[in-house]
């Protein structure tokens, strides 16, 4: 708990980095005051998809890590040294992102973020593998790139065990005592709820499990599977817009116990789906700084200094640069081989949702999954299930 | 009652000398190449230096003295897990310097096979190497795993600004224990495994003023973590035992799990106990319910009435560990009594005592509903204490503290006043039936006994100064002898 305060400094701007240690890098400063005199570059990577259908997000990615490379940069650098950003388009697919990645790697970034598709994000932490060049996947879901073991490579997202995890310890606040797990019959889905059921089951909670034809879910049919078992408490993994409906059924139906959503619902067609029925859903979702009290006031920088509202993958990329910056100041060098072994053991780095460690496999010891709750036509966070 | 001989089994070692014991461990090969820390294939390994302080001066009755190991320091507790590919057990301790790890292939000599030190437990910030404190340690059989819980007390912090949580350490190969992670939990003094050790309840300390804990607060409750997956552990946001003193959130200091299931939550303000798993009837809500480690439904307990008139605010209610014998004892129901550990660091004249009370009016939610101006008190059944009594020493440090049940025989330690064997069989009257004391003298440390363990026939004492004294109690075992003995969440 007592890392909180923590966070909570931690968006403070400037004072963020002072709590994230970054101001005790050595630095040459002008006597006479004003911004530190940096001697040398250091350069840091940034992979994100710059045209296509994501082209807006990966925009958004760039310029977090831009923010995090000029605040880095107003605190004396790292090592003294100036940081810059190499950008290079990963699109989405493998070999978009295995081709941005051996750009980078032709730059001699000392260390890589971004990565916002999976199958572009594995292809470059393969191409990057052989180099131990330090990669921080910071948009990317993390189960393949978990899978495919690079030593240099670090998810920032969770997996989908996770969510899963999320989702039952949440419901573990709400006390349910029968619990329907419906899907919408998609293999994501399928797997989804399969975790959430086994370990509802383990807890010896009663819980009926139902899959919904992957065309066409028969909503009807799954509200009724709610109502034969006598549920308390709803979760629903799947696309947003039958998330939607089957709530708006639900409660037709007269249905009043807890309803919460995979993060395949963090989307406005959910709430228009489920009309006026949406207030109280909660959503098991990945944290965005719409939702994080802590990241006003990054928000409020971000927003000045390029005149719209930051997304999710601007707040990823911000931290996996600063992680990455802090690996570099803690190894006192840029050598890959020593960055990477201080990655899993940052002292007191804190994100806008907590501590940032990993695991022996590079998963996140502490995932960024967050329960929001829709009220009056809005998302508000009710709970970041942290207590570190 | 007779004497026996006090140092049998020890004639054969040297007084407070380091001795290689080659016998157990040293006869397996090394670690074959490439196998990791967890590789259950690795099998046997190098035995470490260890210290044996024999205790010449030892006061003794009904006890024999059979071996001391050092390890690595004294130690608040112990705990042990019986390896099947070994086809013995390996006994663990933790205490100020850390982690000790002993084989029990020749069980009445220990053999120390491995450690981790207090100085590879410092966290960044740390500013001593000393770990704290680790009572009630609890391990998980099955996986392998050993939890050090971490008081924030620890490594030169204080109560408001220490860490509190836990290490994991998978003991997978008990000669090459590994960390898998510490875990921050807001709580840390002792931790006790529940439901097969896919839970862990952290507890205590007393009140601390910790950033996030409720001001009205006077000392730490339960905290859930949920150890399913140890690579990410997850601690609720929702402290389980509120309300615990007359209507007052206060000190939990142990949690004891009994062989029903139940668990004891012991601390200020007295003993509750707690289903965790299963359909049970939850008297405070008034209706049948799932129990859950998160959510779990009240059974039965409460506090006694203060046995000490010149006790402190504090200590009157201070019930420190508990044990629930589900078994008829002597005239009372099935499951009706509830031996209870009051500590009180006073004078010994008036120090923390032994208690027997029982649970009869308490099943209905009583003491979730007591109030200072309508307290609810369990009957205190008889209470016992070694001051007066034969062997017993008239200074130091002399409280009860932490004990294990075998049939009808509780053997407890006592700090100062050593292990203390007591035949419960009449629970109005509990009676001395051995003891074991060790004062300072020359070449010999001084005892302070934290806790006693019955472990397959023989009797294992963690020690703060001497570490781990190994007895052997040789008086008439009262009662059914028990197949698995029950502490923490029972030894299997």
């Amino acid at each position: 708990m007592r890392r909180r305060g923590a966070v909570r400094v931690a968006a403070l701007g400037a004072t963020a980095l002072v709590v994230s240690g970054l101001l005790a890098a050595c630095f040459a400063s002008d006597e006479g005051g004003g911004a530190p005199r940096l001697r040398g570059e250091i350069t840091f990577g940034v992979l994100a998809p710059l045209s296509g259908d994501l082209a807006e997000r990966g925009q958004d990615l760039v310029d977090g890590a831009q923010l995090a490379a000029a605040e880095l940069n107003d605190q004396g650098g790292v090592l003294g040294r100036q940081v810059k950003v190499a950008v290079e388009d990963g699109g989405c697919a493998p070999a978009t992102g295995e081709q941005g990645a051996t750009g980078l790697a032709a730059k001699k970034v000392v260390g890589m973020v971004g990565g916002l598709c999976e199958d572009a994000a594995v292809a470059a932490a393969n191409a990057v593998a052989a180099a131990g060049t330090p990669f921080l996947v910071s948009s990317a879901r993390a189960d393949r790139l978990i899978e495919a073991g690079v030593p240099s490579v670090f998810p920032l997202e969770g997996t989908v065990y996770q969510e899963a995890l999320a989702a039952v310890h949440w419901m573990g606040y709400r006390s349910p005592q029968r619990v329907a797990v419906l899907d919408d019959g998609s293999p994501a889905a399928q797997r989804l709820s399969g975790l959430v059921t086994d370990r509802v089951k383990a807890d010896g909670l009663t819980v009926s499990r139902q899959s919904a034809e992957a065309k066409g879910p028969d909503l009807a049919k799954l509200a009724s599977t709610v109502t034969a078992a006598r549920a308390d408490f709803v979760y629903w993994a799947g696309a947003a817009e039958p998330g939607g409906r089957l709530l708006s059924a639900l409660r037709q139906a007269g249905y009043a116990g807890h309803f919460l959503a995979s993060s395949e619902s963090d989307s406005p067609e959910f709430q228009q789906a489920a009309g006026a029925a949406a207030d109280d859903a909660y959503l098991a979702m990945a944290a965005s700084p719409r939702l994080l009290p802590a990241a006003a006031d990054w928000a409020a920088r971000f927003k000045d200094r390029y005149r719209r509202e930051p997304g999710r993958d601007a707040m990823q990329a911000y931290d996996a640069l600063r992680a990455l910056a802090q690996a570099v100041r803690q190894a006192g060098d840029t050598a890959p081989a020593k960055v990477v072994d201080n990655l899993p053991r940052l002292e007191n780095f804190t994100t806008f949702t907590g501590t940032l460690r990993f695991a022996a496999d590079h998963s996140l010891t502490y995932d960024n999954f967050i329960i929001a709750q829709v009220r009056g036509g809005k998302l508000i966070l009710a709970s970041k299930l942290r207590t570190d | 009652m007779k004497t026996k001989p006090l140092v049998a089994g020890a004639v054969a070692l040297a007084t407070a000398v380091v001795v290689q014991l080659g016998g157990a461990g040293a006869a397996f090969a090394a670690e074959p190449p490439g196998s990791s820390p967890s590789d259950n294939s690795a099998h046997g390994g190098a035995v470490l230096d260890d210290i044996h302080n024999v205790p010449t001066t030892a006061v003794a009755k009904n006890v024999t003295f059979i071996d001391n190991v050092r390890g690595v320091s004294g130690y608040s507790a112990l705990n042990f897990i019986k390896y099947d590919k070994y086809g013995y057990d390996f006994m663990f301790a933790n205490g100020t310097g850390g982690l000790a790890v002993w084989s029990l292939e020749d069980p009445q000599h220990p053999a120390l096979v491995s450690k981790i030190t207090a100085a590879e437990l410092r966290l960044p910030g740390d500013t001593q190497d000393r770990f704290w404190e680790g009572e009630n340690m609890t391990v998980d059989p099955k996986r392998k795993l050993v939890f050090l819980i971490r008081d924030p007390r620890g490594f030169g912090g204080t109560v408001r600004t220490g860490q509190s949580g836990v290490y994991i350490v998978d003991v997978k190969n008990p000669w090459k224990p590994e960390i898998v992670t510490f875990h921050p939990i807001p709580a840390g003094h002792t931790s006790t495994c529940i439901n097969d050790c896919k839970y862990l309840w952290s507890v205590g300390p007393a009140n601390t003023g910790t950033p996030g804990h409720d001001p009205s607060w006077n000392g730490v409750p339960v905290r859930v973590t949920d150890i399913h997956d140890i690579k990410h552990p997850y601690t609720f946001d929702r402290a389980v035992d509120l309300d615990r003193l007359d209507g007052v959130t206060d000190y939990v200091h142990s949690v004891d799990v009994d062989k029903d299931g139940v668990a004891w939550v012991s601390g200020e303000g007295g003993v509750r106990g707690y289903w965790t798993e299963g359909n049970h009837y939850d008297p405070v809500q008034k209706r049948n319910r799932v129990a859950t480690a998160y959510d779990p439904v009240p059974y039965a307990g409460g506090t006694v009435t203060p046995i000490n008139p010149a006790g402190t605010a504090f200590y009157d209610f201070f019930d420190h560990n508990a044990y629930h014998p589900t078994e008829k004892v002597g005239s009372f129901d099935k499951g009706e009594l509830l031996y209870i550990t009051n500590e009180n660091v006073t004078s010994c004249a008036r120090a923390g005592e032994f208690k027997i009370a029982s649970l009869k009016g308490s099943y209905d939610g009583e003491s979730w509903r007591s109030t200072p101006e309508n307290p609810f008190r369990l009957e205190l059944l008889s209470h016992w204490s070694p001051w007066g009594k034969e062997g017993s020493a008239t200074t130091g440090s002399c409280s009860a503290h932490w004990f294990t049940v075998n049939g009808n025989i509780v053997a407890q330690g006592w700090y100062g006043q050593g292990t203390r064997f007591l035949d419960v069989s009449d629970p109005r009257n509990p009676t001395q039936v051995g003891y074991f004391r060790v004062p300072s003298g020359q070449g010999v440390t001084g005892g302070s006994a934290s806790a006693v363990y019955w472990h397959n026939g023989l009797v294992y004492v963690a020690d703060y100064n001497r570490g781990v004294d190994v007895l052997r109690f040789d008086g008439e075992l009262a009662g059914a002898p028990d197949d698995k003995i029950c502490w923490n969440s029972c030894d299997k």
